[in-house]
């Protein structure tokens, strides 16, 4: 009886032991990690209603220029859209960082063979400094971004009007649960 | 007269096999009695060392470590017991490095279940400790995780360490093992652990991924594991008698 007990608890112990050997060393793909910045954008004229861009094309400043077909270097390309996720770079914590994209609307007028129409290209700078948090032994360390601000750079001909950062988000930039930036065209 | 005769032989006879009958009778006559048997049995200080660490020291790049563990006979079953250590382990995955040094020590009780036969000392045990652990953790390096980062092509690591020190931990541990007797006063013993994290001190902005003693710890719960293989000596200090009351059967 004692014997038997005694097998009992080895054989307990030993699946208990394997159980909580569970695998957590893999990150979940679930798990909120370094976020992308969110834009939509929003009616210039009536602010509260999302607004196609026609022809939307988006790429990172110096990965491609005019590019014609979709490849990874264009996030968007020639598609009718009021939302696009950005990747930030990522830089020495604190640092102030500078990406820029370039939003060309109406690619097609690039693309097709009449001169006479032409796309046009904003380009908007993101600015920040990045602060690393960790998340779990798995996933390591995520990066966040404070002080951020989206601006246009000048531009003779811009589409863009206004751009707003969310105010609840105060300059921080945590997850991709929320949209953090509304640009007005 | 010759009947007379005949008649005499034959109870002579008649008497001969009654009594001979009767001895086999008594022959089968048995009687049970105890008998008192005393063995010398060792209690003393057992001192010994985890064999395993010290292999893991030689074998694993990443591991140097070593445990003194260390018994105390109380009663014929109940023995106080401990471990001390020191251990240094790296971890390594895709995004962080981080090294774990610190000593720890445990202390609790073992019972032991076995029924020895004869003068025989070995353990089948159960025992209970309760742990704690001071420690160091380096992050000697880490990647900021970012599913996206291929887009810009920048990876980014952080090459300088960052040390979070005076970390402590403290947990209860179930050990199930046995030791055994290899000869004289020498034992070999093996044991597995199962260990439940009570309290741990959290540095900031990061989480303990290993704690001497405890071992490696587990996000998705509080419990750890763990395995003994250790040799160990007996100081003999004094000798109690073990007496074994045997039964037998004995003729009369």
């Amino acid at each position: 009886m004692k014997r038997i007990l005694i097998y009992l608890s080895f054989i307990t112990l030993v699946t208990i032991i394997t159980y909580s050997c569970e695998r957590d060393d893999i990150c979940a793909e679930t798990t909120q990690t370094t976020p992308r910045l969110i834009i939509e954008f929003y009616d210039a004229a009536d602010t509260d209603e999302l607004k196609n861009v026609p022809r939307l094309t988006v790429y990172g400043e110096g990965l491609v220029t005019d590019p014609t077909e979709a490849s990874d270097t264009t996030l968007v390309f020639n598609n009718n859209i009021n939302l696009v996720e950005l990747p930030l770079r990522i830089g020495t914590e604190d640092e102030t960082i500078t990406t820029r994209y370039v939003l060309e609307k109406e690619t097609n007028f690039r693309l097709d063979t009449d001169d006479t129409t032409e796309s046009n290209i904003d380009i908007i700078e993101i600015t920040y400094s990045t602060e690393f948090v960790f998340v779990s032994r798995a996933c390591g360390y995520k990066s966040i971004f404070n002080n951020i601000s989206v601006t246009r750079v000048t531009d003779s001909e811009p589409w863009i009007g206004n751009i707003e950062i969310e105010t609840t988000l105060e300059s921080t930039i945590e997850n991709e649960n929320t949209t953090h930036v509304r640009i007005f065209h | 007269m010759k009947t007379q005769h005949m008649f005499a032989s034959s109870i002579r006879s008649v008497i001969i096999l009654l009594l001979f009958s009767a001895m086999a009778f008594a022959q089968e006559e048995k009687k049970t009695v105890t008998d008192t048997l005393v063995y010398k049995q060792k209690y003393g200080l057992r001192l010994g060392a985890d064999i395993s660490k010290l292999a893991r020291t030689y074998f694993d790049d990443d591991y140097t470590g070593f445990e003194i563990m260390g018994d105390y006979r109380l009663t014929k079953r109940i023995y106080i017991a401990g471990e001390i250590g020191n251990e240094e382990r790296t971890l390594e995955s895709d995004f962080i490095n981080n090294t774990t040094k610190g000593s720890y020590f445990k202390a609790g009780i073992d019972i032991n279940f076995y029924k020895n036969w004869l003068d025989m000392e070995n353990m089948i045990y159960a025992g209970f400790r309760v742990g704690a652990s001071t420690f160091n953790q380096t992050l000697n390096n880490y990647t900021v995780y970012d599913v996206n980062n291929q887009y810009w092509g920048n990876q980014f690591t952080i090459e300088e360490g960052k040390e979070f020190k005076g970390l402590t931990a403290l947990w209860a541990e179930l050990q199930i093992g046995l030791k055994a007797e290899l000869f004289n006063n020498f034992f070999a013993g093996v044991n597995v652990q199962l260990k439940f994290l009570i309290s741990e001190t959290e540095p900031d902005n990061y989480e303990n991924l290993y704690v001497p003693g405890y071992n490696r710890t587990y996000d998705s719960s509080r419990f750890g594991g763990g395995f003994g293989f250790n040799l160990s000596y007996l100081v003999p200090i004094f000798k109690k008698d073990k007496i074994v009351i045997e039964e037998k059967e004995v003729e009369e």
